[in-house]
């Protein structure tokens, strides 16, 4: 392929952000939470275990799953999207499988679950 | 054998994948010189299908001046940046005279 | 089967529309981590034990593994080649195995200042210094790094006087980076525990200095 330097601007994905305008960068620290390491490393086993999954699946799913997602969510909630999204693809798990268990984890802590907006509220 | 040695100038192409890929599009159609060969590696762009990616692609480090990539870059011209790309990302560019 | 990517298009940048910091969905996605564990223990496609591992090793990492590569190379000359030459070989000296990628030292020096960053995702050198700061994986660092890198570590209270060269290094692809921090004045007179205390982590990244660099403008 030769090179297409009078074609016009290069293709873009919305996850490909270096040169963006932004804002100031927040020079905070947040702690890494219980479940942001859990979802690592179920990530983590089932390639060291499994190789069911890699991390070069993970970003192609959260570079794919739509620009709304990927500007909306944090940085680990994307991957726990995208971790559901393969493992569904790769038929281990169905959604509705995740989703209804999810509703009786939060039912049981007298909680409900809001798919729509990504919500968990009291019940 | 590596395609590309250090000091050897190269041009980033734009493949317009639009799949999972690691080359990002600022670096795109500009041309810097090789700093270093990395070693090969399997190919993103499969293992993101969940594909062995094989055989391995040759990996370079190159080098790039800030002006190059942004002509309105705000700081000193001395100013470069460095960043990987995989063998059939690049192509040869003329050697500066 | 290969599925079709959305969301790409061919545009450029809008100037006028900065990116978005998202932080939504936390709660959410800690209930749906927890669901998809039970789900995976329960057919039997991962055991307890094999979570259980991968936690021990992310927590093991942590800063201190860095600051001792960094104050060994500051007190030996010859560790210090062995370091630019072949990071991973040299931190493996010390006792750290680099498992995601190969290890990339870059050294400051009174005319080169490096900073590193990951525009496409957060790439960092994660079983040497375990997980990255906010700030890295901040879609603000990762966005303006590369055009302004000197604004951000203006940000940082890094100040680098025009003469010398910033160079960013984009971690993209199959290495990660480790800054070596120039030395303090005196670190020949110091110990080797007293140099490992004074390196923060983001001064292996670059967004931090030992000393500020004297202008010799």
């Amino acid at each position: 392929m030769t090179d297409q330097a009078d074609s016009g601007p290069p293709y873009r994905g919305y996850h490909d952000i270096g040169g963006l305008p932004g804002g100031p960068v927040a020079c905070v620290e947040r702690p890494f939470d219980d479940w942001q390491k859990l979802s690592e490393a179920i990530r983590g086993a089932l390639e060291q275990k499994n190789r069911t999954v890699s991390l070069d699946e993970i970003r192609r799913v959260f570079e794919s799953f739509g620009e709304q997602l990927y500007e909306t969510l944090g940085f680990y909630e994307r991957r726990a999207e995208a971790l559901t999204i393969l493992l569904t693809e790769k038929e281990i798990v169905t959604r509705e499988e995740v989703l209804s268990r999810m509703d009786a984890i939060a039912a049981g802590r007298g909680q409900r679950v809001d798919h729509a907006a990504r919500t968990v509220e009291p019940l | 054998m590596p395609r590309f040695t250090a000091g050897d100038r190269v041009t980033v192409l734009d493949l317009g994948k639009p799949g999972h890929v690691r080359i990002p599009w600022f670096i795109r159609h500009k041309t810097g010189r090789i700093e270093r060969y990395c070693g090969a590696y399997p190919n993103p762009e499969d293992l993101a299908f969940g594909r062995p990616g094989l055989p391995a692609i040759d990996l370079y480090r190159v080098h790039f001046p800030q002006t190059e990539l942004w002509p309105d870059y705000p700081g000193p011209p001395g100013d470069t940046l460095e960043i990987e790309v995989y063998d059939h990302w690049l192509e040869p560019a003329e050697p500066l005279t | 089967m290969t599925p079709e990517p959305i969301g790409y298009s061919a545009d450029a940048v809008d100037p006028s529309r900065l990116v978005v910091e998202g932080h939504e969905g936390a709660d959410y996605y800690a209930l749906m981590t927890e669901a998809i564990h039970k789900i995976l223990l329960e057919k039997q496609v991962l055991a307890p034990s094999d979570t259980d591992r991968v936690i021990a090793a992310l927590e093991a990492p942590n800063v201190t593994w860095g600051a001792r590569i960094v104050a060994q190379a500051w007190k030996d000359p010859s560790y210090k080649a062995r370091l630019l030459a072949d990071g991973s070989a040299a931190a493996r000296e010390m006792g750290y195995a680099i498992k995601e990628a190969k290890l990339v030292v870059v050294e400051n020096t009174s005319s080169l200042h490096n900073i590193i960053v990951c525009t496409l995702c957060s790439c960092y050198p994660r079983s040497l210094l375990g997980q990255p700061p906010w700030w890295y994986i901040s879609k603000n660092y990762r966005a303006r790094t590369v055009r302004e890198p000197r604004a951000v570590l203006a940000e940082f209270g890094v100040a680098i006087p025009p003469p010398m060269e910033v160079r960013v290094h984009d971690s993209n692809a199959d290495m990660r980076y480790l800054v070596l921090p120039k030395a303090p004045a005196d670190a020949a007179e110091r110990r080797f525990d007293d140099l490992v205390r004074i390196v923060t982590r983001n001064m292996m990244i670059g967004t931090e200095l030992v000393e500020p660099y004297r202008d010799r403008g």
